[in-house]
């Protein structure tokens, strides 16, 4: 049956038609604008928040450990001489147990964790960063015994000739290096070194003779060469025939700078992303990329200084013999340099026995495929990693069994899906966390801050909307009472004439159909063209709160969603309307009832 | 065969006391005119709308044939079984009278092409000129709009045509006009006429009156 009587009772009344139709439009306008708003603010905000907020943590200690419950990590011997070490090691760098691993990464809330591992790796054709100050033992200052000495002095081994000698200061010509910076001390190179022991003079001032030959532990501070006093044979006389002894504290010293020159800290990890000072941006790729869910095979990311020291590139490889074993380095969230394995010539007595001999070392050649840098380097801060750290890819650990992994903040991190996930990741696992003894560390970027900011914007959109959605139910509510109304006389001579109720109600709802499809439509496009201003003041707005640039969007499928989402409300209200008139018998309603 | 038959027939409206329609038994045959004669609010109409399946009885039956109605499609037996002419007419306000009185022919399924030119012939056969047909109802008399709803009831074809005060508001000469037509649609076509008046000299016209006083029916004549 034609649906000639809503579409022509529609264009036969004008005035009626016109006036319901502005109403529709006013409403579908001022819904569907206020909706797209309210969709983009809240999508726009969640984005910003997912991709500034990154929220990454960790576990460490809740106390700090005595430096001497590490002292089964240096063998015997090992004691701390040094003042500034006997107020503890950092908490980042005591180990946690898997329990409190498998806690925290077991929460719904986590994204992504990154179980990492240590070794050390070695390579003599490599030669690592010197790092200041220093307790990582490179060039570092030791004392006799095995003591752990001043940090601050970078110290080399060098065969040198006297030149001339004073009371106060004597001049050397470096023959040989032993070890050494060879920034610092360059053989063909004259240094003058300056007494600043005066009660010392005798020692080794005086023994000296210009022209004679000698072996030297020279240290380089901020003012000039001075005589590393804490080594025995400071300044041991050379035979003419090139013949010298050293002590055995001496002669484990040299062998020990020249292991720390040649070893590297190998940090195995799925991803740096929940590294803090990745998240933070403080550490990044200068070139390159650094390790991440994408990251397979052999290869590594090197720190910028390590690249300048060694000259090396993104492409270029590196070999590194790996070993299980550590040895000392207390206090740093980077892995451990290896100890030389047993017979190969450069083993470090007692070093060595910190290793796990049992355990074969693997050589490995890894490519460079990033450069990281480390714009707030501080090895005082223990979320700082060495710059003689290399990252390679998880997998890239050789000895996947049989090796129980050691976990601590610097190998365990992880990240939570959303800021907003927080208190609840936290009322989920921190309780069980702190009985096992550790605290949960979660680093959310300044969210805190902002989300009063943006719950301000999205709580301020979202009134809006409401708003709108009540005016549209009450208009919505309105218009299609009136056309039953309207209608009902209509409807009432189509029931007696025996239309069926299915037919009567979409004949009269193709009229309203229309007349809703036309509001809509039109209400719509002035929506879209009032918002068009949105999007720059929603930009401006977050960023103001992340501090940083925003392009935000109104997607325009949100305005059809929210004008079909009008439309078929309008409908449904119809068509509930009419199907209750359609139970009532023809007679009541011809009789008005 | 009677075309319609009422058996113990009773109907009472919601809240109301008393039925409107009490316990009427009758049988209406084809070929013939009846009138249904009584005073206000006797139930004359209440009993039409019975007969027309507007509304089924608080109890008992309306049979078409042998069948009751209240076991068939009643939409169906409204469109195709009986017409109504109403008392206040009842035509879509927004329909011109062509219109109007296609609107049953499209209900049965039948093509605009084919409804329009039968609706003009029966509206013709009922005196609206051609002009007349292309008004609104609102803009002519009250006979022309009485003629126009019985046209519009002639134009689903169905047998049984049901007519409430079809002359209430029509002067003398549009009252013999009707009744005219009216009783050849029975006598020469063989519809079953039924007719609620309050107006005796309607009744005379018919071939069977019957009184309804208070809900009650009973043959006249």
């Amino acid at each position: 049956m034609r649906p000639v009587l809503s579409i022509v009772t529609l264009l036969r009344s004008p005035i009626k038609t016109f006036l319901s139709l502005l109403l529709l439009v006013a409403v579908s306008f001022a819904f569907v604008g206020r909706g797209a708003e309210y969709a983009a603010t809240s999508g726009e905000i969640n984005r910003a928040e997912s991709s500034n907020y990154r929220t990454v943590g960790y576990i460490r200690a809740t106390t700090k450990q005595l430096f001497s419950a590490l002292d089964g990590y240096f063998g015997d011997g090992f004691s701390n001489q040094n003042s500034s070490y006997s107020d503890g090691v950092p908490r980042e760098s005591v180990p946690i147990t898997p329990e409190a691993v498998e806690l925290a990464a077991g929460s719904r809330y986590i994204d992504t964790v990154d179980l990492r591992r240590v070794s050390g790796g070695t390579n003599e054709s490599l030669r690592a960063v010197t790092e200041q100050p220093v307790r990582h033992f490179l060039l570092g200052d030791i004392s006799a015994a095995r003591a752990w000495g001043t940090p601050g002095l970078t110290t080399s081994f060098a065969e040198v000739t006297c030149v001339e000698k004073d009371e106060n200061r004597m001049k050397l010509y470096i023959d040989k290096v032993i070890v050494g910076d060879p920034a610092q001390f360059a053989e063909g190179n004259s240094i003058v070194v300056q007494n600043d022991h005066g009660k010392y003079v005798d020692e080794y001032f005086g023994g000296a003779e210009p022209g004679g030959r000698y072996f030297a532990a020279i240290a380089r501070t901020d003012t000039g060469y001075i005589f590393n006093t804490y080594v025995p044979d400071v300044f041991a006389a050379i035979s003419e025939g090139g013949e010298y002894a050293l002590s055995p504290e001496t002669e484990y010293s040299v062998r020990t700078l020249q292991t720390n020159l040649h070893s590297f800290d190998v940090v195995y990890t799925s991803s740096m992303d929940t590294m803090d000072k990745v998240r933070t941006g403080l550490m990044y790729a200068a070139e390159g990329t650094l390790i991440d869910g994408g990251s397979s095979g052999d290869v590594c990311v090197i720190s910028a200084d390590m690249a300048e020291v060694n000259g090396l590139a993104v492409g270029d490889t590196v070999e590194l013999t790996l070993t299980p074993g550590t040895y000392e380095s207390a206090g740093r969230v980077y892995g451990r340099a290896s100890a030389y394995p047993t017979g190969t010539g450069m083993g470090v007595p007692g070093r060595n026995e910190m290793a796990e001999p049992d355990v074969a070392p693997v050589t490995k050649t890894f490519e460079i495929v990033g450069i990281w840098s480390d714009s707030d380097y501080d090895l005082e801060n223990p979320l700082t990693y060495s710059l003689n750290t290399v990252f390679v890819p998880y997998e890239a650990y050789p000895w996947q069994d049989g090796v129980e992994p050691e976990y601590c903040p610097s190998t365990f991190g992880f990240s939570l899906k959303s800021p907003e996930d927080i208190d609840a990741f936290r009322a989920e696992v921190e309780s069980e966390i702190n009985e096992l003894g550790y605290e949960l560390v979660i680093r959310d970027g300044g969210y805190e801050q902002a989300k009063s900011s943006f719950d301000s914007m999205k709580q301020s959109a979202l009134i809006g909307f409401i708003a709108m959605s009540a005016a549209l139910l009450l208009a919505l509510l309105l218009t299609t009472y009136l056309f039953v109304i309207r209608k009902k006389y209509d409807y009432a001579i189509m029931r007696a004439l025996g239309t069926p109720v299915p037919r009567a109600n979409a004949s009269l709802l193709v009229g309203l159909f229309a007349l809703a499809l036309a509001a809509v439509l039109l209400g719509t496009a002035l929506a879209v063209a009032a918002t068009s201003g949105f999007a720059a003041d929603l930009s401006a707005q977050i960023g103001e709160v992340t501090g940083g640039e925003v392009a935000a969007t109104l997607p325009g499928w949100t305005f059809g969603a929210f004008g079909a989402g009008t439309l078929a409300l309008l409908l449904a209200f119809a068509w509930a309307g009419l199907v209750r008139i359609g139970r009532i018998p023809p007679l009541r309603l011809l009789q008005g009832k | 065969m009677a075309a319609l038959t009422l058996e113990n027939v009773t109907y009472t409206y919601r809240n109301s006391p008393r039925p409107a329609v009490a316990d009427v038994s009758c049988e209406f045959e084809a070929g013939t005119l009846y009138a249904v004669i009584g005073p206000s609010g006797s139930g004359k109409s209440t009993l039409l709308s019975m007969l027309a399946g507007l509304d089924l009885p608080t109890s008992g039956d309306v049979l078409l044939g042998t069948e009751p109605i209240r076991s068939l499609d009643l939409d169906r037996y409204r469109r195709e079984s009986v017409s109504m002419i109403f008392q206040a007419f009842q035509l879509f306000p927004l329909l011109t009278v062509t219109e109007n009185v296609c609107y049953p022919m499209e209900l049965v399924g039948k093509k605009p092409g084919e409804a329009v030119p039968r609706a003009k012939e029966l509206l013709s056969e009922v005196g609206i000129t051609e002009e007349e047909m292309r008004r609104f109802p609102a803009n002519l008399s009250g006979g022309q709009q009485q003629r126009v709803a019985i046209a519009r009831a002639l134009a689903s074809g169905a047998k049984i045509m049901l007519a409430d005060e079809p002359t209430g508001n029509l002067d003398v000469e549009n009252t013999v006009l009707v009744m005219e037509i009216l009783k050849r649609l029975a006598s020469e076509q063989g519809y079953c006429v039924i007719v609620v008046t309050h107006d005796s000299e309607v009744a005379d016209a018919a071939d069977v009156v019957f009184r309804m006083t208070d809900g009650r029916l009973t043959r006249v004549r």
